[in-house]
Parts: C-alpha cells; sequence; structure tokens
C-alpha cells in the first residue's frame, strides 16, 4: 500500500465511534446479524445528512458539494459499503422510529447507558425516557407533512431540527448517533484543503502535499 | 515464530518505556528489548495534516470510553503521548506525592537531593527530575514567544484577578509553526522519541516497533509466580515509518525482568488480557481521566491563534479550591468542527470566523470513583474504557465553565462558546452573548456526548502502594501477584498526579530506571 492510501484508510481521527456504528450502533448486535444490505435509502440518507450538517446554503460554502464530500466519507470511512451503517441511518430517515424507537435499539441503550447511580440528568428508565422523547418529538412533528415520513424529504430547516432533536435526545444511543455522524461528516469536510480557504486557515506550514 | 531472548523487556516506548530503556542501557550493560505497538515515525513523516497524522494516536483517534463520549487520546507510536502533546511541562506535584505516601504507604519518592532512596546512592526525586528537565531542555518560552491567543487568555485572567503562570515547555528553537499536535515537522519539541529512545538506540537497546504484546507469561516455581516472558504480533511495517528489526510475524521473548509501560489504558487492559492474578480486582479500576472542556470566543478581529506555541500560559488560580486548571490550547479545523456546537449554518457561523477564534481549555483533576476503570473484553479483543463523571465533580466542572466565559468575555471576546449542544435556559445553544449570561453554565448537565469533554491524560489504573487489599505494584513499581514483573507509567499513580502528567511519569521513570540498574540482584541479574 503506498503512503497516501494507507494514510486515508487508517484515518479513523475524530469520526468518534464509527466502530460502534460498523458493529451494530442503535441496533445493536442484530445489524450484524441480519445485515440489510446497503439501500438507495440510506444513501439517500447520508447525503441528506451531509446537507443538513454542513453549509451548503449559505454561498461561502459553495467550494465543497454535498457529492464531494459524501464520496470521501465513502473512501475515508467506507460509510456506503457498511451493512450495519445502512440500517442505523433507514432507522434515523424514518420519522415514526422517533416515537416508537425499535426493540433493539431501546435494549442497545439499556447495555450502554444504563442509569448510573446518583446521576440525576437523565431519567432512570428507557421507557421515561423514549416518552421524553416522544414529547418533544410531537411538538415538532406537528409542522410536518404526514404524506412524507422520511427525514431525508424533509425541507432543509426541519431537517437541522430533526437532528438536533438528535443531539438532545434523552436516549444516549441517539445522542451517540449524533455525536458520530457529526465529526464523521466534520472531520471529512474540514481536512479538506478547499474547506480551508473558506475559513480563513492558511493549511501546513509545509509546503508539500503529502504524496 | 520468531524467539528473542533478553536480560530486561520493556513494553511501550512511551514517556515512560523510552526513559527507561534510556536509563537502564546507560547505567547497565544487560540485553534491553523495548516493544512498541505503533510505528517509528520521523520527521519527515509528520505532514501537519490531522487526518493524516491521527496514524499516531491509539485507535486512530477514535477511541473514546464505551458511551462514545470522551475521546480518550494518547500517542501510539515511538514516543507514545510525547510525540503528539503540547509540550507542557509540570514538575511532579511534591503535594500530591506527599498524600500518596500518607494514604497508600508509597515510599520513599525523596525530593531532597541528598537522600539515598532504597539504599541506593544519589537515587531521590530531586535528581530524576533534574536529568529530565535537563535532556528535555524544559524551560520557560520568551516573550516574543506568546501569541495572541495566550495573550488575550492572560488579559482576561488579569482582568478579573484570576493569576496565570507561563508554561515550561520541553522544546529546543521552536519555530512557533503550531503543530505539536502532529508531531513536530522540525525535531525542535523534545519528546522520548528524539530524546530517550535515541539514546537507547544509541547505546543498542533492541526496539521492534509495530510489535503489539499480547500476553505476559508466568511460571510458578516453588510458592512464586514468576513472569518468564511474553507473545507478540509484529505486524508489517506501515508506509512512512523507519525500518523494523524483525520480521512480521509471530514473536516470543522470554526476559528476565518485564517492565509494563503501555499506557494507563493499554496497562491495565494488558494485564488483564494475562491472567495475572487479582484476588481483589483492582486492576483496571479507579481510572481518572483529567476531563477537559474547550472555551472558544469570537473576536471583533484576527489573531494569531493556530500559529505560534499553541500552550504557553496556564492558571491554577483554582487548584487548591476546586481542582482545575485554566490552560490556553487552540484545535486545529478538524478537531474545531467537531468540538463546536450545533450544526449547520449556526455552526459554521463560528467556522467561518476560524482566524477570529480564540480557544483555551479547562481541565479538571478528576476524583477516583471505583465504577471508573478499563476493562479487557475477551470477546471483542478490546479496551472498554468506563467512565461516568460524579455529580461533585460536575459540579465543579459548571463553576469552572462559568468562571472561564467570564475571562473569556473579560479577555474582549464579543462571543463565547462551549463545546455543547445543551440548550440552557434561555440560551438556543451554548453560545453566550454577554457576560450576564455565564451564569447558565449552572445548568450544564454533561449528558454524554451532548457535551463535548476531551481526555488525554489517564492516569491511576494500576496503582501502586504497598497494600496489596488497595494496590496493584508496590513503591517500586513490582506487582504484588508476581515476581520479575514490574510497571511503570502513569497507570502506577494511585490517584491523578495533579497536574499535566508527562514530566511525572518521566521522572518515576528514570528513578525506577536508576533503581533497578542498581538493585539487579532483585530480578536474578
Ligand atoms: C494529544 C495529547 C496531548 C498531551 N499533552 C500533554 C502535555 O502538554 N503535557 C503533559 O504533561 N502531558 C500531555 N499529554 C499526556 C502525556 O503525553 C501522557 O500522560 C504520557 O505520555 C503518558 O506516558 P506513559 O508512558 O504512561 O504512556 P504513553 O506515552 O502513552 O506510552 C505508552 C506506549 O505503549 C504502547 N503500547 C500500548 N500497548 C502496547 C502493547 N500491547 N504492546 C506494545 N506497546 C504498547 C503505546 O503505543 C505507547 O506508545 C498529552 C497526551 C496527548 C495524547
Ligand atoms: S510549535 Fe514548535 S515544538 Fe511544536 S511542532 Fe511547531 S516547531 Fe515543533
Amino acid at each position: 500500500m503506498d503512503r497516501r492510501a494507507f494514510l486515508e484508510a487508517s484515518s479513523l481521527a475524530a469520526a468518534t465511534s464509527l466502530h460502534w456504528l460498523r458493529s451494530g450502533g442503535l441496533l445493536g448486535q442484530l445489524a450484524q446479524a441480519a445485515p440489510t444490505e446497503p439501500t438507495a435509502a440510506s444513501n439517500g440518507a447520508f447525503i441528506a445528512l451531509v446537507k443538513a450538517i454542513l453549509p451548503f446554503d449559505d454561498p461561502r460554502f459553495a467550494a465543497l458539494s454535498p457529492a464531494a464530500v459524501s464520496t470521501r466519507a465513502n473512501a475515508l470511512f467506507g460509510i456506503a459499503q457498511d451493512a450495519a451503517i445502512s440500517g442505523n441511518l433507514a432507522v434515523f430517515d424514518e420519522l415514526a422510529l422517533f416515537a416508537s424507537p425499535p426493540g433493539a435499539l431501546t435494549s442497545a441503550e439499556l447495555v450502554l447507558y444504563p442509569a448510573p447511580t446518583g446521576d440525576r440528568s437523565q431519567p432512570a428508565t428507557v421507557e421515561a425516557r423514549i416518552a421524553a422523547d416522544a414529547k418533544s418529538y410531537q411538538v415538532l412533528s406537528a409542522r410536518w407533512n404526514p404524506a412524507q415520513p422520511t427525514f431525508s424529504s424533509l425541507p432543509l430547516q426541519e431537517q437541522r431540527a430533526y437532528v438536533m432533536l438528535w443531539a438532545r435526545s434523552d436516549l444516549g444511543v441517539r445522542r451517540r448517533f449524533y455525536r458520530a455522524m457529526k465529526s464523521l461528516i466534520m472531520a471529512t469536510a474540514y481536512s479538506m484543503d478547499e474547506a480551508w480557504s473558506v475559513i480563513g486557515y492558511a493549511g501546513p506550514l509545509l509546503h508539500f502535499r503529502s504524496p | 515464530m520468531i524467539n528473542v531472548d533478553a536480560d530486561i523487556a520493556i513494553i511501550g516506548a512511551g514517556a515512560a518505556g523510552a526513559t527507561l530503556a534510556a536509563t537502564l542501557s546507560e547505567f547497565t550493560n544487560k540485553r534491553i528489548v523495548l516493544l512498541e505497538r505503533g510505528g517509528y515515525y520521523t520527521h519527515e513523516f509528520f505532514d501537519q495534516r490531522e487526518l493524516d497524522m491521527s496514524v499516531l494516536y491509539a485507535q486512530r483517534g477514535g477511541r473514546t470510553t464505551v458511551d462514545g463520549a470522551i475521546p480518550v487520546q494518547s500517542g501510539e507510536c515511538v514516543g507514545g503521548g510525547t510525540t503528539v502533546n503540547f509540550a507542557l511541562c509540570f514538575d511532579p506535584r511534591q503535594d500530591v506525592w506527599g498524600g500518596w505516601k500518607r494514604d497508600m504507604g508509597v515510599a520513599p519518592f525523596s525530593f531532597e537531593r541528598s537522600a539515598n532512596d532504597f539504599g541506593v546512592s544519589g537515587l531521590n526525586m530531586a535528581s530524576a527530575l533534574a536529568d529530565v528537565r535537563r535532556r528535555l531542555n524544559v524551560h520557560t518560552p520568551s516573550d516574543d514567544e506568546i501569541n495572541d491567543n495566550n495573550r488575550n487568555f492572560a488579559a482576561g485572567c488579569k482582568a478579573l484577578g484570576v493569576q496565570t503562570k507561563r508554561f515550561e515547555l520541553n522544546m529546543i528553537d521552536c519555530i512557533g509553526c503550531g503543530y505539536c499536535g502532529q508531531g513536530c515537522a522540525y525535531d525542535r519539541k523534545l519528546s522520548t522519541m528524539v530524546t530517550y529512545a535515541h539514546d537507547a538506540l544509541r547505546r543498542n537497546v533492541h526496539l521492534i516497533h509495530h510489535c503489539e504484546v499480547q500476553s505476559i507469561q508466568f511460571a510458578q516455581r516453588g510458592t512464586q509466580r514468576v513472569a518468564t516472558g511474553l507473545t507478540a504480533i509484529v505486524r508489517p511495517t506501515a508506509p512512512g515509518s523507519e525500518k523494523n528489526s524483525v520480521e512480521p510475524g509471530e514473536l516470543a521473548i522470554g526476559a528476565k525482568l518485564i517492565i509494563v509501560s503501555a499506557g494507563a489504558i493499554a496497562s491495565p487492559a494488558l494485564l488483564q488480557r494475562s491472567h495475572l492474578p487479582d484476588p481483589n480486582q483492582l486492576i483496571g479500576r479507579g481510572l481518572v481521566l483529567h476531563p477537559s472542556l474547550p472555551i472558544a470566543g469570537v473576536f471583533d478581529k484576527e489573531l494569531s491563534n493556530y500559529r505560534g506555541i499553541t500552550g504557553a500560559i496556564y492558571s491554577d488560580q483554582y487548584y487548591s479550591s476546586h481542582g482545575f486548571y485554566y490552560e490556553c490550547l487552540f484545535d486545529h479545523p478538524v478537531a474545531a468542527a467537531c468540538a463546536l456546537p450545533v450544526i449547520g449554518s449556526e455552526h459554521f457561523a463560528l467556522m467561518a470566523q476560524y482566524p477570529k477564534l480564540a480557544g483555551f481549555g479547562l481541565m479538571l483533576v478528576d476524583s477516583v470513583g471505583s465504577r471508573n476503570g478499563v476493562l479487557w473484553d475477551e470477546g471483542r479483543q478490546t479496551a472498554d474504557i468506563i467512565y461516568h463523571l460524579s455529580e461533585p465533580d460536575k459540579e465543579r466542572l459548571r463553576f469552572a465553565a462559568r468562571r472561564g466565559v467570564e475571562i473569556m468575555f473579560a479577555a474582549g471576546a464579543k462571543e463565547v462558546v462551549l463545546t455543547s449542544d445543551e440548550q440552557l435556559g434561555s440560551l438556543g445553544s451554548a453560545r453566550f452573548k454577554n457576560r450576564q449570561d455565564a451564569a447558565l453554565c449552572d445548568r450544564l448537565q454533561f449528558r454524554p456526548c451532548e457535551t463535548f469533554l476531551v481526555s488525554s491524560h489517564a492516569q491511576a489504573t494500576v496503582k501502586m502502594g504497598e497494600d496489596p487489599k488497595r494496590s496493584s505494584v508496590n513503591s517500586r513499581g513490582e506487582s504484588h501477584a508476581c515476581k520479575n514483573l514490574m510497571v511503570c507509567d502513569a497507570s502506577v499513580f494511585p490517584t491523578s498526579c495533579g497536574a499535566n502528567p508527562m514530566i511525572s511519569v518521566m521522572t518515576l521513570a528514570r528513578y525506577q530506571g536508576k533503581r533497578v540498574a542498581n538493585e539487579m540482584s532483585r530480578y536474578g541479574m
């Protein structure tokens, strides 16, 4: 393997929790046991997520495109090829699952985020966490068109609101999914030279592009 | 299977391992092997790009606590953490070592230069520290080396009557590129890669990199359990690394003394993996992380932030009352983008002002909790890091965050940002528009993954002490359960060492190295 390919293949920096997604993520071990083939829908959800997380609606960000970022994310992190990640994206895309999450997600929650004793920062039981999520979802989704039940089909501002619902969810696995996706997409975009000129970062002092 | 016979095998070529290898080769003529899981990368490899240089980090920078909340960073290369760290130097804190002597029976670790610890002439912490400081050129940077980001931080503190100090740094003729975190491309940072590991190699220490030690072997001799050797896997040499000294494949090493210096996450994991008897289940338990919360400020005009020495000023004003430090630091774009709150145009509103951003971090000296620790997961073959902030620690973080926001405003920021996605009262996100709002920090919940905290100072997982019921190794670093097995790295601290750990770790390694060289007969040599 040449140096460039090696560096790219092993560049998981900040792609926190990628290994967690790969080994099941929101769906726990289930995603591994019953791999769903990566679908056009989950790819669509990923591109929609890229657009929600990055500011392509801002003209200053025109040096980058959603296609370039998702192609690079696939090259770096193998998103599209990975069945477990696709399964997670499918759960994220399906709006109705926010109020009533699949059983696999709640068992993943129980394993990873038991309520630590003496911690008052989140509801102790998973049922209470789901109920709290369902409540915040209700407020938001009242604005949405029930005929279009997926994240990918929401208008941009509503997509962003939905992503932040995950960021502030009472379920730890949802916050983790958000953190993982955000890190992965940010790391992909802001490691591109094109992004550096946008934000006014001059880049390395060593004036060579690594081979 | 390659077989290697040695007198001393050192596992891990980081802060402790490299220092031990250099010290033991300086004072003995024993055959020493130094085994490092990562590659041997030198200045030509360091290209100042965050994603590329993640190969220098454990799990490519992707290692976190099991709940995904806190990235637990450490170096994985020759030099270990010292290759990628910010060169911030703190002498070992005598108050903390005094506490360990009192509470854990740790002894003698004298800080008087005249002391002869363990009956070894000239052995004491003061002289070990002096050696390390000299080899690493630990010094205070001059006025003209301080960039705007550090200056602003100092000014903000001053305005509020918070005392600041200048860091000491292990650098020589630093050009201020600001890329310490990606490895110094100019060999100006005196990491152990360019100092002690270099010395060790010159004295014929046998370095094997790309070498992951899998387990330590024991034998029963009478009533005594004795460490006799280890097995390891040598991976093919990655592009960009120096050549290796052995072919890839399985490796078996026999040694008279085995020293584990794999860092506070990997050392307990290796001992658990090797089934070292641990009747009280202490190994791995009581981990501290120094969780750190970045604080960013938006200024009116551009300032030097990512160029110049990253960390030059800190404040320990609240160390004795609240147990935390403010330390000036700044992130490159990838790390900044991952940490800054929210998404979309609101996130970009901050990124687009990158040259006008200022940053410093608050570093909590966290308390030991028995629920926190490292657990080797046999099935998945990974070291799980289990960590929950205690309520009192959260309370201290809230106070520190609030004061930090005030300092950033006092420094002249027009907006102050915490790396949290929480909605704080009237604030849609943790973006503060005026100083009065700083009080809203009291509401921070620190739920995992919602507020971004980061750790690069894991410690205290294989604690030293004289009571086997409360510690895993004695003051010499020797296992309570097994002869000829030592642990020497950040794991053996009974609690946090109370500051950034590098110099404390290296001083300990220099000290133990000199001791072992004078106590060879203890190990049958
Ligand atoms: C980004 C960053 C910035 C930091 N900044 C500072 C700072 O400015 N000042 C400061 O004082 N401290 C800083 N630190 C912390 C400091 O670097 C560490 O505390 C110190 O390096 C710990 O020393 P150690 O010997 O315990 O472990 P390490 O230095 O981590 O060395 C352990 C070595 O063992 C190797 N290893 C692990 N497992 C195995 C195995 N199974 N087989 C073989 N080898 C193995 C690892 O690859 C590693 O190289 C920073 C750390 C990081 C990550
Ligand atoms: S800031 Fe100085 S020590 Fe750090 S990488 Fe640059 S030249 Fe080296």
